[in-house]
């Protein structure tokens, strides 16, 4: 379970959350949609500890999110898995280094084979193949490069797992295939799931729940099915703008 | 008042994260196969360009000293001024600059743009510590190959100092057999705690200005500016720092002829 209570911040004179509360139980998937810098990233970097809060309090699980506790910080990252807006490989070193390090910086997997395995079953859930394993960050396309970021993610074991963006800077077809990916890792895996994004037809197609921030608050919070038939102007227009689209 | 509150929260943070580096190496968390990588990416590339600079800068200096002690017909001393003032202060200073541009850019540039890529982030939420397994390498790598880059580059400039004699008709001999009656023990050490301290500088300020680089390419500009102004105007306050130290040390002593 994850708790938003009362989570506000601002940034220089812009209020970009306002006294925003919600809960996540165990096991749903919550589509966070809103245009673009209505601060949903940084709602999700609040829940992560990368930001922290001007007013409220965030749980993950048991555990409290306070910045200024880096032990108890460490506890709640090591529940967490979040996949970045962008790859955020680590661009000095190889694919199969990339997968390995939260294994190794974890200690999750002990010896090198048992390191390998589990790359290479990470690799081959999100699509890829252990051919590239030797290749570098640079040397993949952004698709794969954004797959690889996810396998590295899934890599340990997240109970939470966060993806900002997911399909930001990708067409149509990749757009597709990595939305079918998340909702077969959702599915599959079963973990507390919160996706940010402003792409309406991922939200309705794989969330449980949809929530919708405008102007840093709240406006919506309920099923895809009632977000399709919500009086919500905000919810309308992307509604509008999804069969537009299609 | 901005100005200054800035310098002081900014030399605080480098003294701060210089000190977590020294922790972190005292707990033995280092890891030399990363150092030695970063050694060969940024010192031995840099060695080409500080052999060069090494040898004009003594040949400079021994230019210009020669043209002063010509108009006293002191010739005889060329060797010894012209090698213990490369030793003690130009040589050291303007092979830092270079070094400072060349290593300070390439590591505050790497640092920075992995922070504003997210990279550092990443590797929070992996459960690791930036500091530890990225600046780590990093600093000690920068402070290594700085401090052995200026040490080649110092014996580089008193060998050109001995060719450039040559040319301006000073007897490379006695050139050569001039430097130990001025240069003493005491310039050595001066030159090597001073290209120790560069080295340090370097590898601190460029790690720490990339590591809080924010807000995309932009960010990573202005943290690459930021970090070789900085390197720039501390080399020289420790470089006169260190040599007031020297100078009161030498005069308690009285170890040094100059």
């Amino acid at each position: 379970m994850i708790l938003v209570e009362n989570l506000s911040k601002t940034f220089g004179n812009r209020k970009v959350l306002d006294q925003v509360s919600f809960t996540i139980p165990s096991g749903q998937c919550l589509f966070v949609l809103g245009k673009s810098g209505v601060g949903k990233s940084v709602l999700l970097k609040h829940i992560v500890g990368l930001i922290a809060p001007d007013e409220g309090k965030i749980r993950v699980g048991e555990l409290e999110v306070d910045v200024k506790d880096p032990r108890a910080l460490q506890s709640v990252r090591k529940q967490c898995g979040l996949v970045f807006q962008f790859p955020a490989l680590l661009d000095s070193v190889t694919v199969f280094e990339n997968v390995a390090f939260g294994l190794r910086a974890r200690g999750i997997a002990g010896n090198t084979d048992e390191i390998e395995t589990r790359v290479k079953k990470e690799l081959i859930r999100v699509g890829l193949e252990d051919s590239i394993l030797e290749k570098y960050p640079a040397q993949l396309s952004y698709v794969a490069q954004k797959r690889v970021s996810i396998a590295r993610t899934l890599a340990v074991a997240p109970d939470y797992l966060l993806f900002d963006e997911p399909t930001t800077g990708m067409d149509l077809v990749a757009t597709s295939a990595l939305n079918s990916l998340i909702q077969k890792l959702v599915r599959e895996l079963r973990v507390t799931t919160v996706v940010v994004s402003h792409d309406i037809k991922s939200a309705l197609k794989i969330s449980d729940r949809i929530i919708l921030l405008e102007n840093g608050k709240i406006v919506f919070d309920g099923s895809p099915e009632k977000f399709k038939t919500s009086d919500v102007k905000l919810a309308r227009e992307f509604i509008v703008g999804c069969n537009y689209g299609s | 008042m901005e100005a200054s509150r800035k310098w002081v929260q900014t030399f605080g943070g480098m003294i701060l994260l210089f000190s977590e580096c020294l922790s972190l190496t005292f707990q033995k968390k280092i890891r030399w196969q990363q150092v030695v990588h970063q050694i060969f990416q940024v010192g031995v590339s840099s060695l080409g360009m500080t052999i060069t600079a090494g040898l004009f800068v003594g040949a400079i200096m021994a230019l210009q000293i020669d043209v002063q002690l010509k108009d006293f017909g002191a010739e005889a001393f060329l060797g010894g001024l012209s090698t213990s003032t490369t030793l003690r202060n130009v040589g050291p200073v303007l092979i830092a600059f270079l070094l400072s541009g060349k290593v300070g850019a390439y590591t505050s540039a790497e640092l920075g743009t992995m922070e504003v890529t997210e990279q550092l982030n990443a590797i929070r939420l992996l459960g690791a510590n930036p500091v530890e397994y990225i600046i780590l390498p990093r600093i000690w790598a920068v402070v290594i190959s700085s401090f052995l880059l200026l040490i080649v580059g110092l014996m580089v400039t008193i060998f050109g100092g001995v060719i450039f004699a040559e040319f301006i008709g000073v007897n490379a001999l006695s050139y050569v057999q001039n430097i130990p009656r001025i240069v003493t023990g005491w310039s050595l050490v001066l030159s090597v705690v001073k290209s120790f301290v560069f080295g340090v500088l370097i590898a601190v300020i460029s790690c720490y200005k990339g590591y809080h680089a924010r807000g995309g390419s932009v960010g990573v500009g202005v943290a690459v500016q930021s970090c070789s102004v900085t390197n720039l105007m501390l080399i020289i306050l420790f470089d006169f720092l260190l040599s007031m130290a020297a100078s009161t040390l030498e005069d308690i002593f009285r170890v040094g002829y100059l």
